[in-house]
């Protein structure tokens, strides 16, 4: 059947093309995705330091957070595909017609508009650590930074690990605006591909299985992780009563 | 004032906006003492004990520890609460950490000690809280009262010149009020300075060297277990006392 | 058990779906001899063009419909969405050759079809305002005959055919200067126009690597731009960029130029500058037979 000649023909022409948009794909996501992450862990930490008393310092605290704000109201409130579009046409413009590279481009626009998403992910993993996590911490006489580091965001890392991995998945399938400044990710590979063998149909449908076996097969994996990372639920006892070298496992709820 | 206050606190105020909780307190505390503060719900007790650990940033007054006013700029904070431990009603294990590293971990990023050394320390701790058996237990596994064994042994492993205990059996089911009391008695005995805001009469009776009663954001009525509970003076500490004893 | 009636039950519908929107009635497009003849027919162009303006502006009755490239257009026409879309006649030529369910009309300029004059459908080489490239690359065209323009065209039509096959003679436009002394020429183009331009997977017949890809640039317009950097001393860089961005990119000074079967319109030549056309084509209309 001429279709499935067809979609054979893609196959065995451009594996090449498809398999390193998959790389670059795969790359710019995930990337994008940890730094991301990063960023909103950052400013989850900065945004939850104490106000100070010092009056300067307090100023500065405070622009410091609108600044925050702004940057996450913009960046979550504008489309991915107009911030490639403005970044990297204004940085051709102030640059004399220097462009960025494209793959780093691609990775600097998923992470910051990930990172905006991120910060509200991390705030809300902060807020719903009980205060007495914080108390208690403070009350060793760690600093901020400690406290955060130490105690507060391995917390929130367990508690937002779903929220994280979305956006990961998420990411997968976003990066594909990136072909509007012709980054050479999965989606754009398809629609050079499109125009050499003017079969959309097929070309995109390749594509369409290709993104699902890759983000369906990341959930699955994600998940086991988050099962791995929630931790095992038994402990064990160093000796007993009777026997102080014993070692009794025991499990949670029993 | 006496030269060996460890802590005093003077004309300590706070308020939660219109709402005044603590109204010039004074309040001198000597090395080795163990204070009971008792009184009502809303009286100002934990209040003061927050404060004390600059949990709560007083309103007005001084805390001076060792003579110094903690909360001068040449005081530093971090340094300060790592001399003054604190035990929560409702224990504040660190969940991300085992029994063990909720001992051996603050010791390690406050006061820099090597794993081995905090570790050695943190086990002679654990064993005499009782708790050597669990250390390798995270808190969502272990009871109320074995959590606050370990919040206890936690304490004690930053070797502070005071714990200060707020309300450490209020959150517990009675037939584990029992063991955490039991540990409490016994550090009272070893010599550590303590103030201990509770509801257990029996223990500010027995253990504590002081007995402090606060009613409306004030200290009404200090002394001896002795004095306040066999010869209360004031009319308030009296009607309190009727209705917990 | 539940799972598989499930998927079974979603595939039957999305079949129900898929046939059930078929079914359009086709318009004639054989009995087409000049535009007056397209009342009642799907006409479709690409966004951007003066295909579009002319279509727009010159046909009465027709549904007018836009598409973005030159593949969803021809995609539209295949699927039946469509009944024939505007195109330049060499397009049709290479169309055609790899598509046989396909024809064309030819509406003759300033005759029974679209009118339409030498900036609207011949095709120029673009750069920023105020280049003094224009100037250099005008005396380089002015060298190039009519029979050599249509002799290369034909044989990009024939390339386009079997892009990775040789060709059995050799190409009508080749530049005897080897020299590149003079630094490096950007040429940016769409590469996904046969058959002015396209990509293809190897470099035969002299296809231009595409920067920053694997794919290689080949076509009338590529060879015109190794002509003319040869021309002029200069090595040559082929960009692959949208139609929308390309005017943007010279502009912003990412390319020295374009060479993209760009037509020097009014609106356009606001924006950078032209040189003389290269390649002078009349509008056709394709359609299914």
């Amino acid at each position: 059947m001429n279709f499935f000649n067809n979609i054979s023909n893609i196959l065995d022409k451009y594996t090449g093309l498809l398999l390193k948009g998959l790389g670059y794909t795969m790359l710019i996501a995930l990337v994008g995705t940890v730094i991301g992450l990063i960023i909103g862990l950052c400013t989850g930490i900065i945004r939850t330091i104490p106000t100070s008393k010092n009056k300067a310092v307090s100023i500065i605290q405070r622009c410091v957070n609108a600044l925050i704000s702004v940057y996450v109201e913009v960046f979550r409130g504008t489309p991915m595909m107009v911030q490639a579009m403005v970044i990297y046409w204004g940085f051709a413009f102030a640059n004399g017609g220097n462009t960025l590279p494209l793959i780093p481009a691609g990775i600097f626009i998923v992470s910051i508009n990930t990172g905006a998403y991120m910060t509200e992910i991390v705030r809300g993993g902060i807020i719903s650590i009980d205060k007495g996590q914080f108390e208690a911490a403070y009350s060793c006489g760690m600093n901020h930074f400690q406290v955060m580091l130490y105690v507060i965001i391995p917390q929130v890392m367990k508690n937002i690990l779903p929220s994280v991995s979305n956006e990961f998945v998420i990411n997968i399938k976003d990066t594909s605006v990136l072909n509007v400044i012709g980054v050479m990710e999965l989606f754009y590979q398809a629609t050079k591909i499109q125009t050499m063998t003017y079969q959309i149909f097929e070309t995109y449908l390749v594509v369409c299985v290709i993104y699902f076996i890759m983000t369906f097969s990341i959930t699955r994996l994600l998940r086991l992780v988050e099962k791995k990372l929630s931790g095992s639920n038994s402990y064990t006892i160093c000796g007993s009563q009777s026997d102080p070298n014993a070692e009794i496992r025991v499990k949670e709820g029993q | 004032m006496s030269e060996n206050a460890v802590i005093k606190l003077s004309h300590l105020e706070k308020s939660f906006g219109e709402n005044e909780v603590l109204k010039d307190i004074n309040l001198e505390v000597s090395k080795g003492e163990v204070i009971s503060v008792i009184g009502s719900s809303g009286s100002g007790k934990s209040t003061m004990l927050r404060c004390i650990n600059l949990l709560e940033i007083p309103s007005g007054g001084e805390i001076l520890y060792e003579g110094k006013n903690i909360q001068d700029k040449s005081v530093k904070l971090t340094e300060y609460r790592a001399k003054v431990a604190m035990v929560f009603q409702q224990f504040n294990l660190f969940n991300n950490m085992t029994a063990l590293d909720n001992c051996v971990k603050p010791q390690m990023i406050v006061l820099k000690r090597t794993k081995e050394e905090a570790t050695k320390i943190a086990l002679e701790f654990i064993e005499k809280v009782g708790m050597s058996a669990y250390v390798n237990a995270k808190p969502s596994q272990l009871s109320g009262g074995q959590k606050q064994r370990i919040a206890i042994a936690r304490a004690l492993s930053m070797n502070p010149e005071v714990i200060l205990f707020d309300e450490p059996t209020s959150a517990l089911d009675p037939e584990m009020v029992g063991e955490v009391l039991e540990v409490m008695q016994d550090l009272a005995r070893s010599g550590y300075t303590m103030i201990v805001v509770t509801h257990e009469m029996g223990f500010a009776r027995e253990v504590s060297s002081r007995v402090i009663f606060m009613d409306g954001g004030y200290i009404v009525e200090e002394g001896t277990p002795e004095e306040i509970f066999k010869n209360t003076k004031q009319e308030r500490t009296k009607q309190f006392l009727s209705k917990v004893l | 058990m539940k799972r598989i009636f499930a998927l079974i039950l979603a595939v039957a519908l999305m079949l129900c779906t898929f046939t059930s929107c078929g079914g359009r009635d086709q318009f004639d497009m054989s009995e087409v001899n000049s535009l007056s003849d397209l009342d009642g027919a799907v006409i479709a162009a690409q966004t951007g063009t003066f295909h579009l303006d002319a279509l727009t502006a010159q046909t009465e009755g027709v549904d007018v419909k836009e598409y973005p490239d030159f593949t969803q257009l021809l995609t539209a026409l295949n699927s039946g969405a469509i009944d024939g879309y505007v195109a330049e006649e060499p397009t049709a030529y290479a169309v055609i050759a790899q598509n046989p369910g396909l024809s064309y009309v030819a509406l003759k300029n300033n005759d029974t079809g679209f009118t339409a004059t030498d900036a609207d459908t011949g095709i120029a080489v673009a750069f920023k305002t105020g280049s003094a490239y224009v100037a250099t690359v005008n005396e380089i065209l002015a060298g190039i005959s009519t029979e050599t323009r249509e002799k290369l065209m034909q044989q990009a039509v024939t390339m386009n055919a079997n892009p990775d096959e040789a060709l059995t003679e050799a190409l009508a436009l080749v530049s005897s200067n080897t020299n590149t002394s003079n630094g490096t020429l950007k040429i940016a183009m769409e590469c996904a126009y046969a058959p002015f331009n396209w990509s293809q997977t190897t470099d035969a017949n002299g296809a231009v690597k595409i920067q920053g890809s694997d794919l290689y640039a080949n076509g009338y317009d590529v060879q015109i731009a190794k002509y003319i950097a040869a021309e002029m001393g200069m090595s040559l860089e082929i960009y692959s960029a949208k139609w929308e961005a390309l005017i943007t990119g010279v502009q912003a000074g990412t390319y020295d130029g374009i060479i993209a079967g760009m037509s020097p319109t009014e609106e356009r030549e606001a924006e950078v500058d032209f040189t003389d056309c290269y390649y002078n084509s009349n509008l056709v209309i394709i359609y299914k037979k």
